[in-house]
């Protein structure tokens, strides 16, 4: 192959755009980076890789220049056609055994390391100075059974289609996409699979392990300073395996104890609400709080302070049926299909991990936190395909829509005929429609997905689902921006 | 079959020059024979095993372009983070379809049309052991892409609205991956893609066993005499392998396969966890089947590579008994590998330290292998022809992907690269830098001889630059955004986690790839049709495919050649073991009858997949269906048994030397 002088300038000026592309783009510390590790786990996997790294690197420069020089050393040149034929040389069987010999040892340097890897990683490592202070006997202030003092803090992961959830066993509430964990102590996640295999995987504190129905795999971490680490799901496992993210807050022992006693403590009840002391209880909880919160809401609901967050709280716990999946701790919602949101408004993401409202310095940035709360909760699937709090069947957000809505309601918001039948509503279901135009079309109609497929092309039109929140049960913007509010105030 | 069986049937036949002067003939069930077409009939009836190879090799080179197409719409969608090009689903269904593609429709048909073209001319047969099974493998791969498939039409006709009523689950391609994990593939989580995928790979199946015992058969049994197993062609050595690969690695995934369809259709609980099933059996089935299907895509790329190496060095093979050898062993030791794909899934210490030093002792036969390579150039009269610089690029991209290879042996390394970007790098330097470039170079070297045509040349070298500089712009940076957290198979990503820069240099580099990919196939069609003749041996080749006149005549060699030596084209031509041919019988060359039969078995195949999937979806008697699709294969088949062997026979040309070796110097290709 002849190379021209232009060829060559252009090989030149491709090279020198790779290298400073190389340079600039290259960065080894973004956020979610196994290269920049924080703990004992990923620093023992990074060493063991940057080992491999350099033994391919030795045996590339050897071989690959080898190749180089043989290809250039022996290539044909005018005139050779003249000269004989090249040695027939069929093979060298001592080269054969020495490169053999050779390849094994470079191996040998990679597997003791690897092997000792393995036991350091997959076991406790209760041989480390550092596992005696991870005791939670040693360092959690409040309550806890004495059976658990020697233990470490453990952490039952749990996946579902598209989130995850923390639970700490040992302290009694579950968290989030977002969960907390103390500096300089050891911690055991127990991964528990719920429905498909999902990964955990959060590469700064160490390398990922699956989370598979049926299976009680477990991994422990170790995070050698506070910050915000990011996290991913790393299994595929279905259509928004994209969006299932999380973040784990790591902080010092103090505020990790701090931290632990404000989520036992639950959710207080909204706008500050509190029960009246009385004199068998003088110091209600947040729980009396809330249920007589939920008395007085029942009795007489425009009684209670009428601002966004109370009356977000009413949608929550009433017309928006949130609380049949969530789980607020000492309120009435105990639904456990969806996301614990006991502390959400301290959370710097929702929608696990792909609204995110974190801060440069580690911050929380409250406008922005509003506005994602407010777009999540109203138009979630436009933000994360086939997620269950919106297309779950009979129990989904889009079932709010069709619901109490006639046949008269229809034209109001833009349905027509044409639409009905292509959705699916038999001939025989249409003359009964409209000959019943005063009754709900749940009453004629039942298939939820043909119910689905009526609503569908108002989904992406914020007007029409206005309009559609006057006459269903579909939330209006306000009720909406309203639950927003409440759920931001989960501090 | 035998010649004695054929003999007795055949002798009411006269032998004739060409086959459009036979007269009708009837075969035992009162039908008349496709023996005397030509044109489309003769092809879709052909049981001659070149025209099979050509078939395979142009259905594999438009599925290249079909999941390139896929590749090139993942990587427009995340071109930039939060791309909403394509939804989440669509995304999903491009990266299945584009694995499943690319390994069961692109690398193994085209591995497949190098084994039917060469195989029986390196041995010096004159057509495969079974040339009517070698047909139903065709038209059965055939029936396997077509069911998989025709899944996008109906994904299509489900987008723009046509069906989908009552349906819960909107995939109508298949979206569960090429790995298919259970339960994400079970009929909770995935709709009739999942079932277009389980009966199509399960056809495809078919085809690669058929195709694989044809080949042993073949190759044990069809040498000419004096091609013992230690003169074989290292290329046929490597076929030989692959098909023991085959016929040992498939029934796992076929089992596999089986019991997801009978979770879906039927309510069994193999994989189905909320009754107490195993996902972790679908991983293991499917890895002892998938490791190995990475050396069945490997090792006929590198037999590829080692007969042109040995070619433009005008060198034997350095250490062949070791090349062979190691071949088998990379065989062996790929079926005790598996697991090194679940290092994650919690496999305990003990097994993960195994699968960890046995993952890293599979380097060594492949390093062997590089070794060799080298010291077949070292000391050569090195000529950088198309082919050989495809295969040097070969050598290059697959030294770098064992290097990663090796990384991940490491499992705890492992752990932080699985299911990362890291990983696609890997794999794709094994792939598409090993695998792919080896098939090119295997296609420049061989279109000569299949066609009698010159593919263009400095075309050629413009190929292997875009494809090896595109290449590498779109996968080296995977090996950074998979160490900086980038997870696999995921649609979109966040802007601000570092990932854009490389990602847009991936997509870009992916359309430079792209482009030298389409140079290569449109140089192909237009050669074929149009290129500039050449003659037989073009590239002074070494082995026996060589010697015989191009186009190749359907019987391949007038007379049986007698083997003398490795490498005996070349010692025939510069050494002093000249090749001898068995003397001629006066019968003609008995030639076997073409059929109709293993097209309706293709046919059936294809009905009954599209039936079985709409089975799945609750099409009313589909099920019946399904049931007649396969009793049509069946059909087939019983029909093809009882219509006899047939045959008849051909006079090959008389003037001297036509069908003997070329003793002229060997004329190289002009550039």
């Amino acid at each position: 192959m002849t190379t021209s002088p232009r060829f060559r300038r252009f090989l030149q000026r491709a090279g020198f755009l790779a290298l400073s592309l190389g340079l600039a783009g290259c960065s080894f510390t973004t956020p979610q980076s196994s290269l920049d590790p924080k703990g004992p786990v990923a620093r023992e996997q990074l060493d063991l890789f940057y080992l491999t790294v350099w033994v391919c690197l030795g045996i590339f420069i050897l071989v690959g220049g080898a190749l180089v020089w043989v290809v250039i050393r022996f290539r044909e040149r005018p005139g050779d056609d003249a000269k004989p034929m090249p040695s027939q040389g069929h093979g060298n069987p001592m080269i054969e055994i020495g490169l053999i010999g050779g390849s094994i040892f470079l191996l040998v340097i990679i597997a003791i390391p690897t092997l000792r890897a393995i036991w350091f990683t997959q076991g406790l490592p209760e041989d480390k100075p550092y596992y005696e202070e991870s005791k939670l006997g040693t360092y959690i202030k409040g309550e806890l059974a004495p059976e658990e003092k020697d233990n470490v803090l453990e952490i039952n992961v749990y996946g579902w289609q598209w989130w995850f959830a923390f639970e700490y066993p040992q302290l009694g509430f579950t968290t989030a996409n977002e969960f907390v964990m103390p500096v300089g102590k050891v911690v055991k996640f127990n991964l528990k699979g719920r429905d498909v295999i999902h990964s955990f995987w959060l590469p700064k504190l160490g390398g990922k392990v699956d989370i598979i129905p049926g299976r009680k795999n477990w991994l422990w971490l170790m995070a050698d300073e506070e910050g915000y680490y990011f996290g991913q799901c790393a299994e595929y496992c279905g259509a928004a395996h994209a969006y299932m993210l999380f973040r784990a807050e790591v902080v010092s022992e103090d505020k990790f104890n701090e931290w632990v006693a404000d989520y036992k403590q639950g959710a207080a009840a909204p706008s500050g609400f509190t029960a009246k002391p009385t004199a068998e209880n003088p110091h209600p909880t947040n729980q009396d709080n809330w249920t007589a919160w939920a008395k007085q809401n029942a009795q007489d609901p425009q009684s209670l302070p009428q601002d966004d967050a109370t009356k977000g709280a009413q949608v929550f716990m009433g017309k928006g049926k949130c609380i049949v999946c969530h789980t607020i701790d000492s309120s009435p919602a105990g639904g456990t299909i969806g996301p614990n949101l006991t502390k959400l408004g301290q959370r710097k993401s929702v929608a696990a991990g792909i609204l995110n409202h974190y801060t440069e310095d580690g911050g929380l940035d409250e406008a922005k936190q509003a506005e994602n709360l407010l777009n999540w909760v109203a138009y979630s699937h436009r933000y994360k395909p086939d997620n269950i709090m919106y297309y779950q069947m009979g129990a989904g957000l889009a079932d709010l829509q069709y619901q109490g809505l006639t046949y008269a309601d229809l034209s109001k918001v833009g349905i027509t005929d044409k639409q009905l039948t292509s959705a699916g509503v038999s001939d025989e279901q249409l003359a009964e429609l409209k000959a019943n135009a005063g009754d709900p079309l749940t009453s004629i109609v039942s298939d939820q997905m043909t119910l689905r497929r009526i609503i569908k092309p108002l989904e992406d039109n914020d007007e029409k689902l206005a309009e559609l929140a006057k006459v269903s049960g579909w939330l209006s913007p306000e009720e909406f921006k309203q639950v927003a509010v409440y759920l931001q105030s989960l501090k | 079959m035998s010649s004695a069986t054929a003999e007795v049937h055949t002798t009411h036949h006269h032998a004739v020059a060409d086959k459009t002067q036979l007269a009708p003939e009837k075969s035992l069930l009162g039908l008349t024979r496709p023996d005397r077409h030509t044109g489309w009939i003769d092809w879709v009836t052909t049981v001659d095993h070149k025209k099979i190879g050509i078939m395979y090799g142009g259905f594999a080179l438009l599925f290249f372009i079909i999941g390139g197409i896929e590749a090139l719409m993942i990587r427009l969608q995340l071109s930039v983070p939060q791309n909403d090009l394509i939804t989440a689903q669509l995304y999903n269904q491009f990266f299945t379809m584009h694995g499943t593609t690319m390994i069961f429709l692109g690398v193994m048909p085209l591995s497949a049309a190098f084994f039917n073209f060469l195989v029986p001319l390196q041995i010096g047969a004159r057509d495969v052991a079974f040339p009517r099974l070698n047909t139903f493998s065709l038209w059965t791969f055939v029936a396997g892409a077509f069911v998989l498939n025709i899944s996008w039409l109906f994904q299509f006709a489900h987008t723009v609205g046509w069906f989908g009523q009552g349906l819960v689950h909107t995939d109508m391609a298949p979206s569960g991956g090429w790995f298919g994990y259970a339960p994400l593939t079970g009929d909770k989580y995935t709709g009739i893609g999942t079932d277009f995928w389980i009966v199509g790979l399960q056809i495809l199946g078919v085809a690669s066993l058929a195709a694989s015992f044809n080949f042993i058969v073949t190759i044990l049994n069809m040498r000419a005499p004096g091609m013992t197993m230690m003169r074989l062609p290292v290329f046929t050595w490597m076929t030989l392998v692959t098909s023991f690969l085959i016929i040992f690695a498939f029934p796992a995934i076929t089992i596999a396969l089986a019991e997801l369809m009978f979770d879906r259709y039927f309510g069994s609980n193999f994989f189905r966890t909320e009754n107490g099933g195993q996902p972790i059996l679908w991983q293991h089935l499917f890895w002892v089947f998938g490791h190995p299907e990475v050396y069945i895509l490997v090792l006929p790329a590198m037999g590829i590579v080692s007969e042109i190496l040995p070619t433009f060095s005008k060198k034997p093979l350095f250490g062949y008994p070791i090349i062979v050898f190691s071949g088998a062993v990379i065989g062996f030791l790929g079926f005790a590998v598996w697991s090194h794909h679940m290092f994650t899934t919690g496999l305990g210490k003990v097994a993960t330290a195994a699968f960890s030093l046995l993952t890293m002792a599979i380097a060594v036969p492949t390093g062997v292998k590089i070794f060799n390579w080298m010291g077949t150039l070292w000391g050569g009269r090195i000529k950088f022809t198309v082919p050989m610089v495809f295969s040097l690029g070969f050598i290059w991209m697959f030294m770098l992907g064992g290097f990663t290879g090796i990384m991940h042996s490491s499992a705890p390394a492992d752990a932080q690269q699985q299911d990362s970007y890291f990983v696609v790098a890997h794999f794709h330097y094994v792939l598409l830098g090993g695998v792919l470039l080896g098939l090119l170079a295997g296609l420049y070297f061989w279109v000569p001889k299949i066609f009698g045509r010159m593919l263009n040349q400095k075309l050629g070298y413009w190929t292997a630059f875009l494809v090896i500089a595109g290449f590498n712009i779109t996968f080296f940076p995977m090996h950074y955004l998979g160490l900086t957290g980038m997870p696999r198979r995921t649609h979109t990503y966040l802007g601000d986690m570092g990932w854009n820069l490389w990602n847009l240099v991936a997509t870009i580099g992916a359309f430079i790839l792209g482009i030298g990919v389409l140079l290569c196939f449109v140089n192909i069609v237009y050669t074929v049709f149009k290129g500039k003749k050449c003659d037989a041996d073009p590239w002074g080749g070494r082995t026996l495919e060589w010697s015989t006149p191009t186009p190749v005549p359907a019987y391949n060699f007038a007379a049986t050649p007698i083997v003398q030596a490795r490498d005996c084209f070349w010692v025939h031509k510069h050494g002093d073991k000249k090749i001898e041919y068995m003397p001629d019988d006066g019968h003609g060359i008995h030639m076997p009858s073409q059929s109709w039969f293993p097209l309706l078995c293709g046919f059936g195949f294809a009905f009954f997949g599209v039936s079985m999937a709409m089975m799945g979806a609750g099409v009313p008697y589909a099920g019946y269906c399904a049931i007649a699709g396969l009793s049509a294969v069946f059909l087939g088949v019983y029909l093809w048994a009882l219509e006899g062997p047939g045959g008849y026979h051909l006079e090959p040309p008389h003037e001297e030397g036509a069908d003997k070796p070329h003793d002229a110097p060997a004329s190289h290709a002009a550039h």
